[in-house]
């Protein structure tokens, strides 16, 4: 662990993407006692440009932006962790399935996988959330459930090359059954692709539930940033501030999980190249 | 040369065949989507709209509501490959219509962003690594950084505000001016007047990409050894450089656009939404808001079924620029 920092922390712009996601995080956390106003509470000054009481000023119902974009961190936060979550685990199921049993079982799994890969997933998610509805669980389900196709073909490749290893084999040998020697022996082993592409992928659902609500698919119940650029898109001839803030949020969280993503691939992967290259 | 030439075909075929279980897979997602939906399968078949009940009765007809799983499957097939996608309440026109008219004006839009992304892409990339870690290296790596992390749409409203409304020097609305009637070439420049902002916009991500994978394919291939021997040859460091590095390191750039195309097709609708440009996007959020599922379904078909090409294409065109690849 120790080590895993050291390596880490040399890295400068991984160091700044933690802190940001940091922040990011605690502002969610603290939201209810940082906003000066309910996000969802109209109020009876619209389109005030940023002043001293609506320090990002207010959208068309009179809305103060501060609160939105505070509330918004939660539902971002939420939506990366809980979908990137959802894929990473249907990912290793697949990926393990796929690694450890190989034969039929692989290149069937493996043909679904690529299936899902090639197919423009952002209009799948979008027919999918606009059929079944579109509550944030909905579309943290939905994002998640189309996700893992990256995930199951890096634990795949882990498992294959691991499956043939002598303390795989030993192990066998004692007895123990697959699901113990794929939990114990292989799984642990393959952590680190794993991780690196799961930082990545809150990163990249982020952006898709933003891409979402700013179509028109955001839960009306929830203040998510897409949902406020949503609302912003008719107004900004009148109210700059309406947009402004809220993409400025999307922008730096999503960088800020690019950074750490990246960060994690430099300090656990050290033989492998930049993503752009794989 | 014929015998070359032949093993391109026989690898095309190839191709093709492994496209079509991707095909058949996108309509049995469709269909299945139909038939999970909440409520009625006819629901999504017509959308939210009062339809009287012998359209009903129709629709049920055609698709076969009343009849086993599998015969509806297999008339849901019969109907897409007739064209007949169902009928949209919205546009009173055929859904398979409505789509195919907005086309061309998604495909300009890429175009026009994909031809300067991938350009100035590669330019960039390429200064980059020859000056790596220099200042204008640590620039374009910025700069890509911010290009890759920037929600399109967010990026478009921005442009919007600062070059179509503060500062107008462009249209921040529609393909074309509406009050004049312009032909020829004063119409196709006005529309390219209207393109630049959304084209710029939807590049920039991909400018990103190209920059960073360009600079990383360029400093791995200047390091393999028959640039070493090109050098001790006696191969001045110019043609070194254009001749065997250039050519070489481009090549991936064909399957990262290619393979890139349903992303660059998703920031398309969303930029479309931004600057009300009148092709898939703005269809979709209309869609969307009239719940015209029907046209959304329609075109996650068309939308697959373009991907599944352009993918096609690109296997295709690599392996012409790469024989290498056909033997695999």
């Amino acid at each position: 662990m120790r080590q895993f920092w050291n390596k880490y922390s040399r890295n400068r712009p991984a160091v700044v993407g933690l802190g940001i996601v940091f922040c990011f995080v605690a502002l969610g956390l603290l939201a209810p006692w940082l906003a000066p106003f309910k996000a969802l509470d109209t109020g009876p000054h619209s389109f005030r440009p940023p002043d001293a009481t609506y320090r990002l000023g207010t959208d068309d119902l009179g809305r103060d932006i501060l609160s939105g974009v505070l509330a918004g961190t939660r539902v971002s936060v939420a939506v990366g962790l809980l979908a990137a979550l959802t894929s990473t685990l249907i990912g290793v199921v697949i990926g393990a399935a796929a690694g450890y049993y190989g034969r039929t079982l692989d290149d069937f799994l493996m043909r679904v996988t690529e299936f899902f890969l090639v197919i423009p997933r952002f209009f799948l998610v979008l027919v999918m959330v606009a059929l079944f509805g579109n509550s944030l669980w909905h579309v943290i389900l939905v994002i998640g459930i189309l996700s893992w196709p990256v995930t199951a073909r890096l634990v795949r490749v882990e498992c294959l090359a691991l499956r043939e290893k002598e303390f795989v084999e030993s192990s066998r040998a004692v007895g123990a059954s697959d699901l113990r020697i794929i939990l114990r022996h292989i799984l642990p082993n393959a952590v680190a692709p794993i991780v690196v592409s799961g930082s990545l992928q809150i990163a990249r659902a982020i952006l898709m539930e933003a891409g979402l609500s700013f179509l028109g698919l955001g839960d009306p119940n929830q203040t998510s940033w897409g949902v406020m650029l949503y609302n912003a898109q008719r107004f900004l001839r009148q109210a700059w501030w309406t947009a402004a803030f809220p993409g400025l949020a999307i922008f730096f969280i999503v960088m800020g999980f690019n950074l750490v993503g990246d960060g994690l691939n430099d300090a656990l992967n050290p033989r492998q190249k930049g993503r752009e290259l794989q | 040369m014929a015998r070359e030439s032949g093993s391109i075909w026989r690898y095309t075929c190839r191709r093709m065949a492994h496209a079509v279980p991707l095909v058949l897979g996108v309509v049995v997602v469709n269909f299945t989507l139909i038939h999970l939906a909440p409520g009625d399968p006819i629901l999504a078949l017509i959308g939210e709209f009062q339809a009287s009940p012998e359209f009903v009765q129709g629709v049920r007809q055609q698709f076969g509501l009343d009849r086993p799983l599998a015969v509806q499957l297999g008339l849901y097939l019969l109907n897409l490959l007739r064209g007949d996608f169902g009928f949209s309440f919205a546009f009173k026109q055929p859904v398979l219509e409505v789509i195919l008219d907005r086309v061309p004006a998604t495909l300009l839009l890429m175009g026009a962003a994909l031809l300067y992304a991938t350009l100035c892409g590669a330019l960039f990339g390429v200064i980059s690594s020859r000056r790596q870690y220099s200042h204008t290296d640590n620039f374009f790596t910025l700069v890509s950084l911010v290009g890759y992390s920037m929600p399109v749409f967010w990026l478009g409203q921005i442009f919007l505000i600062l070059f179509g409304l503060t500062l107008p020097i462009f249209p921040a609305q529609g393909m074309e001016s509406l009050r004049e009637s312009y032909t020829g070439l004063a119409r196709g420049l006005d529309i390219l007047h209207h393109l630049v902002l959304p084209a710029f916009t939807l590049g920039l991500g991909y400018l990103a990409v190209d920059v960073r994978f360009t600079r990383a394919s360029m400093i791995e291939v200047m390091s393999q050894d028959y640039i070493r021997t090109a050098r001790a040859k006696g191969v001045s460091e110019q043609a070194v450089f254009y001749k065997h590095a250039l050519r070489n390191a481009l090549i991936p750039l064909v399957t990262i656009t290619g393979l890139n195309f349903g992303f660059l097709l998703a920031g398309a609708v969303l930029t479309e939404t931004v600057f009300a440009w009148p092709g898939l996007g703005r269809l979709m959020y209309d869609s969307i808001y009239a719940r015209d599922y029907p046209v959304l379904m329609g075109m996650f078909v068309v939308i697959s079924m373009m991907v599944i090409v352009v993918n096609l294409i690109t296997d295709i065109v690599y392996s012409v620029l790469d024989p290498r690849i056909r033997i695999g």
